[in-house]
This record gives C-alpha cells, structure tokens and sequence, in this order.
C-alpha cells in the first residue's frame, strides 16, 4: 500500500459528446443494443446516423438501466421502453408530491 | 465469515423443486431490482437474492451447499469443513457468469460465496494480466452538496481509493488519490460530472477510465426544487393577503423584495421570474406558496375585533356548497 498521496484538480465536462464506439465501452454493451434502444427512442442521440451519433451522460445512466432490466429481469427492449418511461413518471410524481405536501399541505 | 441461508433468502423450502426456485427467483428479482424497486436496501437485498438464485438452480452447486448441512443458522460464524479447498475447484470457471461482467456490475457475490464455489464472475483480476492494452474501467462516486452550493457552484475536495499498478512488481496496489473538483452553478440533483481519465488506470499503456461524479442535493429545510424552478412557502398575515404589502423574499440568490398584490388567498402561487436555479437556456423561476396565517386571539379585544369583522365583513366561504 502506497502512503504516497496526489491532490488532483480536475477539470469536468457535463455535457460531453460520446459517441457511440465510446458509451459501449463505457457500458459495456454492444453497439446493436444501443441501437435498438435508439429504435425505441429510450435514448435519444443527436446525430443522423451511427456514425454521427453523439450521446448525453444522462444516456449512460438509462443504457446502463435498460442492460440490467434486459440481464436481470429479462425483459425485451420493448418492455424495457415501457417500463423506462413509467419510472420516469413514477419519479416525476414523486416529485410533484414532495413538493406539495411541503408547500400546499403543510400547515 | 458469515453462513447464508440461500432457501430462507429465497424463501422456499429445502425440498423446492427447480421449477419453484425459479419462480420465487423471479419474483423476488422484481421486486427489489435496483432500477425498479423503491425498497430500503433493495441493491443489497437484490444482491442476495442473485446469489441464491446462482447456488439454488444449478443442481451440482446445491448439493454441495446442502452437504454443509442444515445445523447452520443465517449470520452465524462459518468455517468450511475439511476438503472444501479442493473441491471448490471445481466450480472454477472462467466464462461462467460472462453475462455478469463489467464494472457496471452490482458488484460482487459474499465471502461465503466466494469461499465456497471461487469467483462466479470475471473480476478484477484481469487487470494484472500483462501483454495486451486496454483501457481503465470507469469509476462511478457520489457528493452531497447543498441547495446553496448547487445554486452558487462550489469547489468539493475528496478522497478516492485508486487502484494502480505498481511497475516494479506489475501488481495493483491502492492508493489514496485526493481530488478537488469544480461543481458549476446551477447542478441539478442527480447531474453527473464526468472526470477524464480519473478512473481506473489502463494497462499496458492504455488510457486510465473515467470518474463519473454524481451530484446529490441535500433536501433545504425552506426551498424545494423541481427541476430549475424553486418553491417556498411564504406565510403572510390576513391584512397584508387582504390590503397587499411590500414584502423582503428570500430566494437562493439572496433577498428579493416584492409588492404584494391586494386578494390574494392561501395556495395561490407567484411567480419570481428567472430568480430559480441558474442554466441554460434560461434560469429556472422561484415559486412562493401562500399561505395565510391567522393569529390567535388571545384577549378579550382581540376577540372582539374577530366578531367586528364578522359583523362588518359578511363573508361565506362555504357558499357554493
């Protein structure tokens, strides 16, 4: 074990531009997979064809998701577009809900 | 390291059929998976149901589980009888659980797992191979900041445990690496930053990963957020909700003043135009919630002039009943 210690300031970028070869290396998963997953609109890139593809690092998050719900529950990319955009309204409403009940309900 | 009872986490008998394993696997699967479940723990919970599923539905795997015998309870203080060493080999495959692997992985099986039938999954051994290139794995790490310094941008130093190799003896050895980060203004909870080459190191010259940041917000004790706008409550007194008032306002920028109109009743929300969370394409607005509070008549004029004004302000609020 290194005691040795390195302080790093790090620049960060939050909208990132990744392509398609780079968000299947960071998700591990195959560019087909991404590809239906645009087909089903559960991800949205700019870009009119594979090779202009440019990605969000919000999409990481929702490839990842639809590739364990695919792994783990085995659900088909359809069932994942459904079920993807019903957990987006579920999180909405939640929202919605904590909101009101702090500001409209409490008194 | 602890006994896991694999039936109990599934809850099935000793005696379940394949057929029943799987069915309470499924079940089970869809109720605590990660990415659907809103149960506490459902991650952990999640994981001990795979790994059940992984020692229960392979016939050779169960029966050496069930070889331990039943006088093991959950939790207790377990040592594998003689002969498990060798026999455990067995159960070494490399490709087995391929579809398991990648860092994004929910992580790794237990200790008793581990002990008993080795590494299900490719881990992180691979780093050490030697010979070929390839590129670090991505770190993922989470930060709490507040409303106020996701509203102002703030600058967070903190500590991250970094693999790297050593490249005298090519083994991974941890290190503490301490990073400062800029959080700019107006990060929304859940945003990711994305650090370049800040994950883990690559090998064989290849380039390190990336960390991947993700922002967290405290909750505010007085504004809540929905996506850029910002709500809070503001309480006023029935003369300035009847006749109006100028009113200080704070809001995440500082203190706002505003004219309040005359009428206005308790729910009744107002907007403060671009005074929310700071972004592109524009800022979001601060909402105020009215609410209007009555003060308690607490002497005998107070209540008098209660009755006064029922007297002289002829009012049903329950009117279209």
């Amino acid at each position: 074990m290194s005691k040795k210690e390195l302080v790093v300031v790090v620049s960060h970028s939050q909208d990132a531009s990744l392509t398609l070869e780079h968000v299947c290396e960071i998700c591990s998963v195959s560019p087909d997979f991404v590809r239906e997953l645009v087909d089903y609109v559960i991800v949205q890139p700019t870009g009119t064809s594979p090779q202009t593809w440019r990605f969000e690092l919000s999409d990481l998050r929702r490839i990842r998701s639809a590739k364990r719900l695919q792994r783990d529950l085995g659900i088909n990319i359809a069932g994942i577009a459904v079920l993807i955009e019903q957990l987006d309204e579920i999180k909405r409403l939640r929202q919605h809900l904590a909101i009101l009940e702090k500001h409209f309900f409490r008194f | 390291m602890e006994y896991k009872d694999y039936y109990a986490v599934l809850g099935v008998d000793k005696s379940a059929s394949p057929d029943q394993i799987k069915q309470a696997y499924r079940r089970l699967a869809r109720k605590y998976h990660p990415d659907v479940s809103k149960e506490t723990n459902a991650e952990e919970k999640f994981k001990n149901v795979q790994e059940a599923y992984e020692v229960l539905k392979d016939p050779e795997k169960r029966r050496a589980y069930d070889e331990l015998g039943s006088q093991w309870k959950a939790g207790q203080d377990f040592r594998p009888p003689p002969g498990w060493e060798k026999a455990r080999t067995h159960f070494y495959t490399a490709g087995e659980g391929g579809d398991f692997g990648g860092e994004e992985d929910l992580g790794g099986f237990s200790d008793f797992f581990t002990h008993l039938f080795g590494r299900g999954r490719p881990g992180f051994e691979r780093d050490t191979f030697t010979g070929f290139k390839h590129r670090g794995s991505d770190q993922h790490a989470k930060i709490t900041i507040s409303l106020e310094e996701a509203f102002n941008g703030t600058t967070k130093t903190f500590q991250l445990q970094v693999p790297e190799i050593d490249p005298a003896t090519g083994r991974v050895q941890h290190q503490s690496r301490t990073i400062k980060v800029t959080i700019p203004a107006g990060t929304l909870p859940g945003q990711q930053l994305r650090l370049s080459h800040q994950g883990n190191p690559g090998v064989g010259g290849a380039q390190a990963g990336d960390l991947y940041l993700e922002i967290d917000v405290k909750p505010h004790p007085l504004f809540s957020l929905e996506g850029r706008d910002v709500y809070l409550t503001l309480p006023v007194t029935p003369w300035e909700a009847a006749l109006g008032a100028e009113i200080t306002v704070p809001t995440l920028g500082g203190k706002v003043g505003m004219k309040l109109a005359a009428g206005v009743q308790s729910g009744q929300k107002l907007r403060l135009k671009g005074r929310g969370m700071p972004g592109k394409p524009a800022a979001g607005d601060q909402y105020l919630i009215v609410q209007i509070k009555i003060p308690e008549a607490k002497t005998e004029e107070q209540r008098e002039l209660y009755r006064k004004m029922a007297q002289m302000m002829p009012f049903n609020p329950r009117k279209d009943w």
